[in-house]
């Protein structure tokens, strides 16, 4: 039986990870449509970093399928994982530190940098040419993000809100279809979340498809098409926010309801 | 002498300078497991241990076994010194930046050792002369029963104090999880401080063992941590056992290798079989496997 | 730190250019512009190592291989088969960026103390395989009677003439250097250095951006080897061991990691202590230390290295931004 449903932009089937026999995720399926906002949440060590991983890349699962697109993801390296159009960000923001905003963006940009090793190294007209294009498109981006004006400064001199900030404008250089995001709103307060929220808002309405890791439950709440709900690895939920919001297992397996916030 | 002598003969050399490496395997184990540092001065107390023997038995002519307790006393000094004036004090502590700081720290031993002993080698008397005794038509030395004696203890009194000491317990706590282990009280300076000194120690056992065999000489340093760590890298990063296996295999190796294809090439083998093993199983015979879970950069 | 001024370029070319006028000058100092002459064959190893160990944050601790495996290749091809040296330079750089590739596209896998010893062990094997492989690079003793250069004609045979060769092919591959550092190139190593992770997930293909500045490193240092040959006309394995490997490293960590600067300033100063001291403690001590003098080297460098790691791991050129943090940290403490 073909499981082809190319109307899905993402399907992860029966994906298992085991880490020295533990079982960090346990016949996780799901799928996700396009252009909609996919949050993935549960309780602490539910397993779902290691589900981004396996997406994006930095795990290979012991067992099940991953596909993009159409494409397979198999073992591919973490580059090619870029390059077929899914981007994330990190929990523990990874920017650049000793690079610009501006030059972290750039380095976003990479793989539409169309200059050659010779460009570079003799500094032709047309390295130049591209350097200016893709500062262009850079620096729209830091606009989009609403920090265009701190484009020339250190990236770790700016306060954590907006290196997270930095770090979207980095993944959405790199022209994704399918955006991860772990944990955007970690470490905020109130209106640099709502900030995040919006920018996750316009994406989804430029098109672009969104994994949302959170804690916040107000956002997740807020902006999420459907929830997933990972507990010890495995899948105990999955549907909209109002399905999850009433739904048995998430509130025993949260101990509390689902108003908690991280 | 028949096939079999020959090679029961480079067996015993292979195990004997098997156990040296092994010696200096544990010793880069101890550190490492502390610290996550590779300390490449490790060799160098090797080195200062047979010199430092030299001078206290040979030169001022203390009884071999006070000498024996002077020099590891001395050497292990020495690397504590190392921790604190070298390790210690460097603000930003970069993977890069600690392995120069070693590198350093051995370079700067060695210019020290060329200066007080210059470059001639040294010869200490073997510890129960140099009869040979004859085993299935082989001659062992038996200061090479000495120096695999010297591992053998290194090893029931390492496993001991892990196991059971409360130190021991403290260190291994450290490597686990520095942070956790200094919230529950255990001061992690200090520990740090005894891993240098302990392989310091082991060092340079390993040292006065090994002088009256091959004798000792300022810049033997270098060559003994390569080989050590490649040792450290065959048994598995991190794991005692290990240490030691990979250490008396790649004895093995070396000296088979020098017998039976080629002398000139001895050294080369033990850095052939470590740049193989980082780039095929960096886990090493016994390592975690776990850790590869993950994509390597 | 990565901007690189105007005027201080210019005024540097200006004082290399007069250099040997100046040296001509005064009579005591004839022998110097032999020391600016290796300080030139060392700062183009130091500008690739730089941007390994700076930009991209590897280390090498086994260089010395490629500048001799240029300088044996150099030297063979032109005493046995009489190629052109020019030939020769470019055969090394080929064996170079083959040895190069293969050794570090798997070794650069490898990550901190991992790659350190990896380097390490390859630096010592190819030292053992000049000294052992005596009928084709006549073994510990070295080989001699290597030809000088010449171009169109003009014989390379004065030092004067040689200093601006040298100083000439550094000068340009400074500037191309610099080139890739501003560019895409430039941006993914200095990712890199900061983060593989985030790097790899931006789309960089990491291994083989290491790779590639492994080969240009390696490239360099052969250029370099061969230059280093047809200057002295004889090699022998022992210039390229363990200790010259570390001593780049130490001209790259005295002068400034992150800066390609600090790779040239930290090569002129290393290689005039080196230099200078070998002949000055020579004369000092007379018979005693006969030959080599690499020990009492390795005291002082050692101090000095262990001295920079502690209290300037940025190297000298970090000295001016140090002076603005101390002045502006005092000031502060003021208010």
């Amino acid at each position: 039986m073909s499981d082809f449903r190319p109307w899905m932009i993402l399907k992860v089937k029966d994906v298992d990870v085991i880490f020295g026999g533990l079982a960090a995720l346990k016949d996780v399926s799901f799928e996700v449509r396009p252009a909609h906002i996919k949050s993935v949440i549960g309780p602490n060590g539910a397993g779902k970093s290691t589900l981004l991983n396996a997406i994006t890349g930095f795990i290979n699962p012991d067992k099940g399928k991953i596909t993009f697109k159409g494409h397979l993801l198999d073992n591919f390296p973490i580059h090619r994982i870029s390059q077929i159009g899914i981007t994330r960000t990190f929990q523990q923001v990874e920017i650049f530190n000793k690079m610009t905003v501006l030059e972290n963006v750039l380095v976003g940009r990479h793989n539409y940098t169309f200059t050659s090793f010779l460009d570079c190294f003799l500094k032709l007209p047309k390295m130049r040419r591209v350097e200016k294009l893709i500062q262009e498109e850079a620096m729209e981006l830091l606009e989009f993000v609403g920090i265009a004006e701190k484009a020339n400064q250190e990236a770790s001199a700016l306060p954590l809100g907006e290196q997270k900030l930095v770090e979207i404008a980095r993944a959405i250089a790199t022209q994704p279809d399918l955006i991860c995001l772990d944990e955007p709103a970690a470490g905020l307060n109130e209106s640099d979340t709502q900030r995040v929220a919006e920018i996750i808002k316009q994406l989804q309405y430029r098109n672009y498809t969104i994994l949302l890791i959170e804690h916040d439950m107000k956002m997740v709440m807020d902006i999420s098409d459907e929830i997933l709900v990972l507990n010890y690895g495995q899948k105990i939920a999955e549907g909209t926010p109002q399905e999850i919001q009433s739904n048995e297992r998430v509130i025993e397996a949260y101990l509390g309801g689902t108003t908690a916030n991280a | 002498m028949s096939e079999y002598t020959i090679l029961l003969q480079f067996f015993i050399t292979g195990i004997t300078i098997g156990s040296i490496y092994a010696m200096v395997a544990v010793g880069f184990n101890i550190i490492y497991n502390v610290t996550d540092v590779i300390n490449f001065a490790q060799g160098e107390f090797v080195m200062l241990g047979g010199l430092i023997m030299v001078f206290f038995q040979v030169g001022v002519g203390i009884h071999p076994v006070f000498a024996f307790l002077l020099t590891i006393a001395s050497v292990t000094t020495i690397g504590i010194i190392v921790d604190r004036f070298a390790i210690r004090p460097i603000k930003k502590p970069s993977v890069l930046l600690l392995i120069i700081a070693t590198i350093a720290c051995s370079m700067l031993i060695k210019g020290i050792a060329m200066y007080l002993w210059g470059k001639n080698p040294y010869d200490l008397p073997a510890f129960s002369g140099r009869e040979p005794l004859i085993m299935f038509g082989a001659a062992i030395q038996p200061q090479a029963i000495w120096v695999i004696g010297f591992l053998a203890v290194t090893v029931t009194f390492l496993t001991l104090f892990f196991e059971r000491s409360i130190i021991g317990k403290a260190m291994k706590a450290c490597a686990d999880n520095p942070a956790a282990a200094s919230l529950v009280g255990i001061n992690v300076r200090m520990m740090v401080m005894l891993s240098f000194g302990l392989s310091a120690a082991i060092g340079a056992m390993a040292g006065i063992g090994i002088t009256p065999i091959a004798l000792m000489e300022y810049d033997r340093g270098a060559m003994l941590a390569v080989k050590g760590f490649a040792a450290l890298i065959l048994g598995g990063l991190g794991s005692f056992p290990g240490a030691v296996l990979g250490g008396l295999a790649l004895g093995l190796i070396e000296s088979l290798g020098a017998g039976y294809l080629s002398s000139g090439y001895k050294d080369a083998f033990a850095l052939i079989v470590l740049f193989v093993l980082l780039l095929v199983r960096p886990s090493g015979l016994l390592g975690n496997q776990a850790i590869a879970k993950i994509k390597k950069f | 730190m990565f901007r690189i001024k105007k005027r201080t370029r210019i005024t540097f070319l200006f004082l290399l250019i007069i250099t040997p006028f100046v040296l001509s000058i005064i009579p005591e100092a004839e022998g110097y512009l032999d020391i600016f002459i290796f300080a030139g064959i060392y700062t183009l190893i130091a500008i690739g190592l730089s941007l390994l160990m700076g930009y991209a944050g590897q280390i090498s601790l086994g260089h010395a291989a490629f500048f001799g495996i240029g300088a044996y290749v150099s030297g063979i091809l032109t005493v046995n088969y009489e190629w052109n040296p020019w030939a020769c330079m470019i055969c090394g750089i080929v064996v170079c960026i083959a040895v190069a590739y293969a050794i570090g596209i798997p070794a650069l896998k490898l990550q901190g103390h991992y790659l350190a010893m990896g380097t390490l062990a390859f630096g010592i094997v190819v030292y053992i395989i000049f000294s052992e492989e005596a009928a084709i690079t006549g073994g510990p003793d070295g080989m001699g009677g290597i030809p000088g250069l010449s171009l169109f004609g003009f014989e390379f045979d004065s030092m004067i003439s040689y200093y601006y060769l040298v100083w000439t092919i550094v000068i340009i591959v400074f500037l191309l250097s610099v080139n890739l550092i501003q560019s895409k190139t430039g941006r993914a190593l200095r990712a890199i250095h900061t983060s593989q992770m985030a790097s790899s997930a931006m789309g960089i293909n990491v291994p083989v951006y290491k790779a590639h500045i492994f080969v240009y490193s390696a490239v360099l240092a052969s250029v370099a080897g061969s230059l280093y040959a047809h200057y002295i006309n004889f090699i022998n394995p022992g210039s390229f061991d363990v200790s010259f490997s570390i001593l780049l490293i130490i001209m790259i960590v005295v002068g400034g990691m992150h800066s390609i600067w600090g790779a040239v300033l930290g090569a002129l100063l290393i290689t005039f202590l080196s230099l200078e001291w070998i002949e000055a403690t020579q004369e000092w001590l007379g018979t005693i230390f006969n030959k080599d003098f690499n020990e009492f080297e390795t005291l002082t460098f050692g101090g000095i290295l262990l001295l920079t790691t502690i209290f300037l791991p940025e190297g000298l050129v970090s000295i001016p931004d140090q002076i603005k943090l101390l002045t502006r940290k005092r000031k502060e403490s003021k208010l």
